[in-house]
C-alpha cells in the first residue's frame, strides 16, 4: 500500500515580505531543535545494530553546522542481513565436505591447510563487506537538512543532502507480509534540490518516519512565516 | 617414467603454488583498500560504535597478511 503525504502550500511571499519589514525576522539560535525535542521523544538506540534512533546522541558527521543537530539516525532493518548471514553460515560449514572432492584429497597436507584458511579468509571478507554495506548506509535527518549516505560497495560511496525547505513530496511504502509483519519498507523524498529524489530503502517504522519528516517540513514553513531564521 | 609424472607433478604444484600466492598478495591489497575504506566512512560520520568496524578491518588486513605468510611458508 502507497500512501502519498501532500505538504501544505508554500508561504505566500506577500506574507514573508510583510515579516521582514515589520522586524520579525530575527536570529534565533535554533529554537527549532527545542521545538522537535518536544514533538519527538527521545528513542531508539545507537548502538553497533541500530537503525533506528532519534536525536542520538552519540551521531555526528563531516559536514554537520554548529548547532545543528541529527534528529533521526536510520539504517536498513537489520532483518535485511539475514540472506546473506544464513550464506555466510553455509559458507563456514563447507570446507568439511572439501575431502569428498577427489582432486582436494589428492593434494599435499600443506596445501590442503593453506587452501581451507583461504576459504575461510573469503568468507570473513565477503561477510565483513557486507556488513559495511549494511553499517554505513545511513539516512540522517537533522533539524535543516536530509542526509543520504550511500555505500555502495568498497569502492564507491555517494553522500547526498537537501535542505528540509526543499522536500515537495514524500511516499512511503511497505508492501507484502514479510515487510508488514517486521514493520520495515521504503520512503521516496521528492525535493526541489539539485538531487530530485531521496529514497531510504528498508528502513524500519516507514510510517512515523513519514510524519516526522512532513511535521518537520510544516515546522520549518512555519519558521518561515513567523519570520525566525537561524 | 615414475621421474617423470613426478616432474609432471611438481611443476603442477609449483604453478598452484604462485597463483596462490599471487591470489594473496591481491587480497591483501583488498583488504589494505578496505581498511583505507573504513577510516574514510567513520571520519565522514561518526558513530558510537564505529570503532570496532575499524577493529574489524584491522583484523581482516592482519588475517589476510598470516594467510599469506602462512602459504609462502608452508607451499
Amino acid at each position: 500500500m502507497v500512501e502519498i503525504y501532500r505538504r501544505k502550500p508554500k508561504a505566500n511571499s506577500k506574507e514573508l515580505d510583510e515579516n521582514k519589514e515589520s522586524g520579525k525576522m530575527k536570529k534565533h539560535g535554533r529554537v527549532s531543535v527545542a521545538k522537535l525535542k518536544t514533538m519527538f521523544k527521545r528513542s531508539g538506540y545507537d548502538g553497533l545494530f541500530s537503525c533506528y534512533a532519534t536525536f542520538p546522541p552519540n551521531t555526528y558527521f563531516k559536514d554537520q553546522e554548529e548547532g545543528e543537530e541529527v534528529v533521526l539516525f536510520l539504517r536498513q532493518h537489520v532483518i535485511v542481513m539475514v540472506p546473506w548471514v544464513a550464506m555466510v553460515l553455509l559458507a563456514l560449514s563447507i570446507p568439511s565436505a572439501f575431502k569428498l572432492f577427489p582432486p582436494f584429497a589428492g593434494l599435499p597436507g600443506g596445501y590442503q591447510f593453506v587452501i581451507v584458511i583461504m576459504w575461510y579468509l573469503f568468507v570473513f571478507g565477503y561477510a565483513l563487506a557486507r556488513f559495511m554495506g549494511w553499517f554505513f548506509n545511513i539516512y540522517i535527518l537533522t533539524d535543516e537538512r536530509i542526509v543520504d549516505i550511500d555505500f555502495i560497495n568498497i569502492l564507491y560511496r555517494k553522500v547526498s543532502t537537501a535542505k528540509i525547505e526543499d522536500v515537495q513530496d514524500v511516499n512511503v511504502e511497505s508492501s507484502g507480509a514479510f515487510q508488514t509483519f517486521f514493520d520495515f519498507g521504503s520512503i521516496r523524498i521528492q525535493t526541489a534540490a539539485e538531487v530530485p529524489e531521496f529514497e531510504f530503502v528498508n528502513i524500519p517504522k516507514p510510517d512515523k518516519v513519514g510524519v516526522i519528516i512532513n511535521q518537520m517540513v510544516d515546522q520549518e514553513e512555519q519558521e518561515k512565516i513567523e519570520g525566525r531564521v537561524k | 617414467m615414475e621421474i617423470i609424472t613426478l616432474a609432471e607433478s611438481i611443476s603442477i604444484l609449483s604453478i598452484f603454488k604462485v597463483l596462490i600466492i599471487t591470489l594473496l598478495v591481491v587480497y591483501a591489497m583488498f583488504a589494505v583498500l578496505m581498511l583505507i575504506q573504513v577510516g574514510s566512512m567513520t571520519r565522514a560520520v561518526n558513530l558510537k560504535d564505529d570503532y570496532l568496524m575499524k577493529l574489524l578491518s584491522v583484523g581482516h588486513l592482519v588475517f589476510a597478511l598470516l594467510v599469506l605468510i602462512i602459504s609462502i611458508v608452508v607451499l
